[in-house]
């Protein structure tokens, strides 16, 4: 909302200084977003007559002209072609004048000497109009007056971030009564006079039928005749057009005038286009089409309010009037609608129209239903001022049940209770009677009648916000709450924290990607079976919930590829979503990390890439941290996300919790990445129902002993049962197992592998000799030679 | 046998010795040599063989002279040893070493900087006693819009464009609100919690991101008064701004608080003298609180006569641009650049 400081000094009927005024603004609740002061623009602009004109000799365009401004005579170079002669007053911009990056300086313009610049309507930024320049008629000030001083230009525009509960604050009468209530000044207002008064009355010419009388209570109208369709004055454009309200003609103007004066939206119609001598006021059969001012032409149902003549709709109500009725220039006669339209109806239509308008957004937020007689008046006597015509007498008003104020119960002990401050209660009366309530003590407490110019106040809470922000909230003491002790209650909060912190010190940069993913992704993934869409997506790239979490990594891969870097550690822990029978889908925390590329490497190592060992030892670090213990690894049947031969099933406790591998080279093709990434995907949930405290085990004393051994294997054989195997068979005394080598070549068959084992002995009563130790390492070793028909080496 | 050619030949071999050990590069050299001189089958111990040979009045004097000519070379070969061994100190306190050479940095990960903002300030409301809550990111039009006293066709609902599932039935929540709702029927009263999590609207320019993270708190219970809220968000501030950083409430509008507030800090760029982050007011918008609507309370079975509470909510996107300089726009959050992530660590 854009409001002026001039016309709300005029209404408040003082002037409070514009800075504090804005401060005042902002902590009582209306936020201003910025103030522009129109003066400094008008430097070196003054009122100049001309003194004598040519013609340019070689441009038809061009005038010479002399101008005085009171000082000087200065020759001009004028490209207007309304460019007045001798004795016509021009507004003249002299040396120093700023328009944009533009500064007047003496220059020459087609071939002669000019001094200034005479200015239109759009240079001075005073309104649209750019044909031709300003001449000044009726004005009277001695030439060289400044153009600020001469046509009272000086203003401050405020603009206002005005919140959905405040539908008084979009006029300017409603800002000047909040004015003198910041200000404890009385709210008088002046009232406008000055209607010429036809005899005939206006129920003679037109009768008003509310059919719907849920979606408007109420219907006013007035007629004027006699009118002259024009511009409006200049004083009238410049007000609208800093309000951001392009003028268009005096009767256009006046409608706007009134909105911006009064918060009620009024619309004109041409009379004579109205058949029937009547207005009714009803619902629109569906398909029923009209074509509104915008020159659209529209289809409606029953759920639309229409303004109809005898025979058409000629309105929507409280959206947009038609074309067919519009005010044109040749109009003589005009009925002016007033009206208070249901605001849930108006809201309804104009959303599924698609057709916002100043009108239908006040509607929405709630006009005032119980001051149509009076605006009328202020209209009446506008339309004439600047029209010429005459008002029939009184108005046409339908208004079967009217809306009563409501009255609430105040306590001013609720209201110290709320918000752990005192008010006095002769400051809490001031402040609600400068609402516009009227406030009756009723013992400790007070009765208010809420004016029906704040439809937001209904309740006692509504009052107490108003004394709040009223009294200003800055000065309540702040104070720490009493919390009771009480059992916590954290939900997956933080097992999802320490998913992450676990990871994150495991070497994973966090990342968090977007909930919503391109449907293609997750088609290419093969996780597109059962998905979510989003109704009204931004675009097709965020139409689609994810079901896996690898689709947006995999992105970051990407992005990270072609930023050409070739090193990428990512993990997230976020949700999944999938479609359900209930009304909400299910949600499942997951827990996903892909690699790939380089492994960050100190200078001198050697540089190695990340492959399937990695995610393998990440993800069993990882569940031992959250869970307590180690993964099992299976191989799984169905892993279309994962290279048929590098995938494997992650259990924990016997159930399935995600699946790890390198990512299906096709998948990877389709993407336009490189083979080789890594990744898995856990299901956090599932994950950390199996957890199980940590427990210490007994650590020896005595000394470790080591053997290595070779072995030579079938090319196919696994090494992991090996492993374990070898655990089992060397019995109690073995404290590990490690592979240090895999050989193929010289002195080892083709289609076989040598393996190289080292393994640890120790035992926890004495210290081993070698003897002994030989003899459990001989047994376990032809124990597994035998069970995997290995040979030693 | 004479025993001075034994005694002449002895020093003869001592001399020797003692020339040999002069060029020894090793320890080990020095003992193997120690061992040619002093084993059984050594230099010494092959000469001593002749020791038997010599008159038994004569012995003792002989006898004398090898032990001592074995002491000294014992003595001597454990000086050459210690000479070798500071010798090699000496090298190695003395020689080339490139101290410029990177560290060898041991894998670290990074948490992602809104985590980080999140875990900050969840740990301060945890720290009071707050709980913390969560709910679905895909909400019913219910909790997400009715229960929070928006009407339905109330131009209320234009304060945040929504994403929707389902239009006018599911969405993607647009503000951490429903979990206000959800704890309040959940949990037994009094109620304090506080729930982080990602929210959603329709909106995609250079400052508006269609997902970010908001953290929502509240605290329903008996004589809960709007200086309460000032107190808490007060000491939020002080915790994670700086125990200086000024706080101010405007009020404001939000359908679910009566009366609500904006709450601004100071800037804590220029310490409230006026600077570009602050658009030259000295106070930068923070969060958005209020005391919960009685229709908010009632709706959910709470007698707002008996009980009241207040809520507020901030945007975590924001408090993390706050808290580290340089991020220049919201959607470095979102495109997970690893040059980006890698600075924050908590
Ligand atoms: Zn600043």
């Amino acid at each position: 909302m854009l409001a002026s400081y001039k016309w709300l000094c005029e209404l408040a009927g003082f002037s409070p200084s514009p800075k504090e005024l804005e401060e005042k603004f902002t902590f009582s609740g209306l936020e201003v977003a910025g103030v522009v002061h129109r003066r400094a623009e008008f430097d070196n602009i003054v009122i100049a007559r001309v003194v004598e004109k040519e013609s340019h000799p070689d441009s038809k365009k061009l005038s010479l002209v002399k101008v005085d401004d009171g000082e000087n005579i200065w020759p001009v170079v004028c490209g207007a072609s309304n460019c007045p002669t001798a004795g016509g007053t021009v507004v003249l911009a002299k040396e120093g004048a700023r328009f944009g990056d533009l500064v007047i300086a003496p220059r020459k313009v087609g071939g002669y000497e000019s001094f200034g610049m005479l200015c239109s309507e759009e240079e001075l930024n005073l309104g649209p109009e750019s044909d031709g320049i300003i001449v000044l008629t009726d004005i009277d000030v001695p030439l060289g007056t400044p153009v600020v001083n001469a046509l009272d230009l000086e203003d401050w525009i405020f603009e206002l971030e005005v919140t959905p509960n405040r539908p008084d604050a979009l006029c300017h009468r409603g800002l000047a009564r909040e004015i003198c209530l910041l200000y404890d000044k009385p709210f008088l207002p002046p009232v406008p006079v000055g209607a010429v008064v036809a005899s005939q009355s206006v129920a003679d010419v037109v009768t008003v039928e509310i059919e719907s009388t849920a979606g408007c209570p109420r219907y006013a109208a007035s007629i004027v005749e006699n009118v002259t369709v024009k511009p409006s004055p200049l004083a009238l454009r410049y007000r609208l057009h800093n309000l951001g309200i392009r003028p268009i003609s005096n009767l256009v103007d006046m409608t706007n005038a009134i909105l911006m004066e009064y918060g009620q939206p009024l619309h004109a119609f041409d009379l004579d286009k109205l058949s029937g001598s009547k207005i009714i006021v009803r619902q629109a059969k569906d398909g029923e089409i009209m074509t509104t001012l915008d020159e659209v032409e529209r289809s409606f149902t029953s759920e639309d309010l229409l303004i109809c003549d005898a025979d058409k709709p000629v309105a929507v109500a409280g959206v947009m009037g038609g074309l067919e009725s519009e005010v044109t220039d040749d109009t003589t006669r005009i009925l002016i609608e007033c009206a208070y339209f249901n605001p849930s109806s108006v809201r309804k239509t104009s959303k599924k129209l698609k057709l916002s308008s100043e009108s239908s957004y006040r509607f929405e937020r709630g006009v005032d239903p119980n001051h149509e007689p009076e605006v009328l008046a202020a209209a009446n006597a506008m339309v004439c001022a600047l029209s010429g015509g005459q008002a029939l007498a009184g108005i046409v008003d339908c208004y079967k049940i009217p809306i009563a104020p409501v009255e609430v119960m105040f306590r001013p002990s609720r209201y110290s209770r709320m918000m752990g401050h005192s008010v006095p209660s002769s400051e809490m009366e001031r402040i609600l009677e400068g609402l516009g309530a009227k406030v009756t003590p009723a013992g400790e407490n007070f009765n208010v009648t809420i004016p029906t110019h704040r439809p937001d106040m209904e309740r006692e809470i509504d009052l107490i916000e108003e004394v709040a922000r009223l009294t200003g909230m800055n000065q309540i003491e702040a104070k720490l709450p009493r919390i009771q002790c009480h059992i916590p209650q954290r939900d997956n909060f933080e097992s999802i924290k320490k998913a992450k912190e676990v990871l994150s010190a495991l070497g994973l940069m966090e990342s968090i990607t977007y909930a919503f993913v391109p449907l293609t992704m997750l088609q290419t993934l093969g996780c597109a079976n059962e998905v979510i869409a989003v109704a009204n997506p931004l675009n097709a790239q965020r139409a689609t919930m994810r079901t896996t979490l690898l689709a947006g990594l995999l992105e970051n891969l990407k992005r990270t590829r072609s930023r050409y870097m070739d090193s990428f550690a990512q993990f997230e822990v976020a949700r999944t979503y999938h479609p359900t029978s209930e009304t909400l889908p299910c949600e499942m925390v997951r827990v996903s990390v892909v690699l790939d590329g380089y492994a960050k490497q100190w200078v001198s190592e050697p540089e190695r890439r990340y492959d399937f060992f990695d995610a393998k030892g990440i993800a069993s670090q990882f569940c031992q941290a959250m869970a307590g213990s180690a993964p099992e690894f299976r191989v799984p049947e169905n892993t279309a996300m994962m290279h048929p031969g590098r995938c494997l099933s992650v259990f924990l406790a016997g159930r399935e919790i995600g699946i790890l591998g390198e990512i299906h080279p096709g998948i990877l093709k389709e993407l336009k990445l490189p083979a080789g990434a890594v990744a898995f995907e856990l299901m956090l949930n599932s994950l950390c129902a199996q957890k199980q405290i940590a427990a210490a085990v007994p650590l020896s004393e005595f000394p470790p002993m080591s053997r290595d051994v070779a072995v030579v294997a079938d090319e196919q054989q696994d090494v992991g049962p090996v492993l374990e195997a070898f655990s089992v068979a060397g019995g109690d005394l073995v404290t590990g197992v490690q592979l240090f080598d895999v050989y193929r070549g010289k002195h080892v068959a083709k289609g076989k592998k040598s393996l190289a084992f080292s393994v640890q002995y120790r035992s926890f009563e004495k210290t081993l000799t070698d003897k002994e130790v030989d003899m459990v390492h001989q047994k376990a070793v032809s124990a597994i030679c035998d069970q995997f028909s290995m040979q030693l080496r | 046998m004479d025993p001075n050619e034994i005694i002449a030949r002895l020093q003869l071999l001592a001399e020797q010795f003692a020339g040999e050990l002069q060029n020894q590069p090793t320890e080990q050299a020095i003992r193997d040599l120690q061992a040619a001189y002093l084993s059984k089958k050594g230099k010494l111990g092959e000469l001593q063989q002749s020791l038997g040979k010599v008159e038994p009045a004569q012995r003792k004097v002989v006898g004398q002279a090898f032990n001592q000519a074995k002491q000294a070379i014992v003595q001597s070969v454990s000086e050459a040893i210690e000479t070798l061994v500071k010798k090699a100190e000496d090298v190695y306190l003395n020689e080339y070493f490139d101290v410029t050479l990177p560290g060898r940095l041991p894998l670290r990960g990074t948490m992602h900087p809104i985590s980080i903002a999140m875990y900050d300030i969840v740990d301060v409301f945890t720290s009071m006693g707050f709980d913390v809550a969560e709910g679905p990111e895909i909400e019913t039009d219910e909790f997400n819009f009715a229960k929070l006293n928006f009407p339905d066709d109330h131009p209320a609902r234009d304060m945040q464009d929504t994403l929707f599932i389902e239009e006018g039935k599911t969405l993607l929540r647009t503000h951490m609100s429903p979990v206000q709702i959800r704890s309040l029927l959940d949990r037994p009263l009094p109620v304090q919690v506080v729930a982080p999590g990602a929210v959603y609207r329709r909106d995609d320019d250079p400052t508006h991101s269609p997902m970010f993270f908001q953290i929502e708190g509240l605290l329903v219970d008996k004589g809960v008064h709007f200086g309460h809220l000032k107190g808490v968000l007060n000491t939020f501030i002080h915790q994670v701004f700086g125990a200086d950083v000024q706080m101010r409430v405007r009020p404001s509008f939000f359908p679910f608080t009566e009366p609500s507030v904006e709450v601004d800090i100071q800037c804590i760029y220029c310490k409230g003298a006026g600077c570009r982050l602050c658009s030259q007011t000295g106070w930068i918008e923070i969060l958005g609180a209020g005391m919960m609507d009685p229709n908010v309370l009632e709706g959910v079975g709470i007698d707002s006569e008996v009980y009241s509470g207040f809520a507020f909510g901030l945007g975590v996107d924001r408090v993390s641009m706050l808290r580290y300089e340089g991020i220049s726009s919201i959607k470095l959050f979102y495109e997970n650049d690893p040059r980006f992530l890698e600075r924050f660590w908590r």
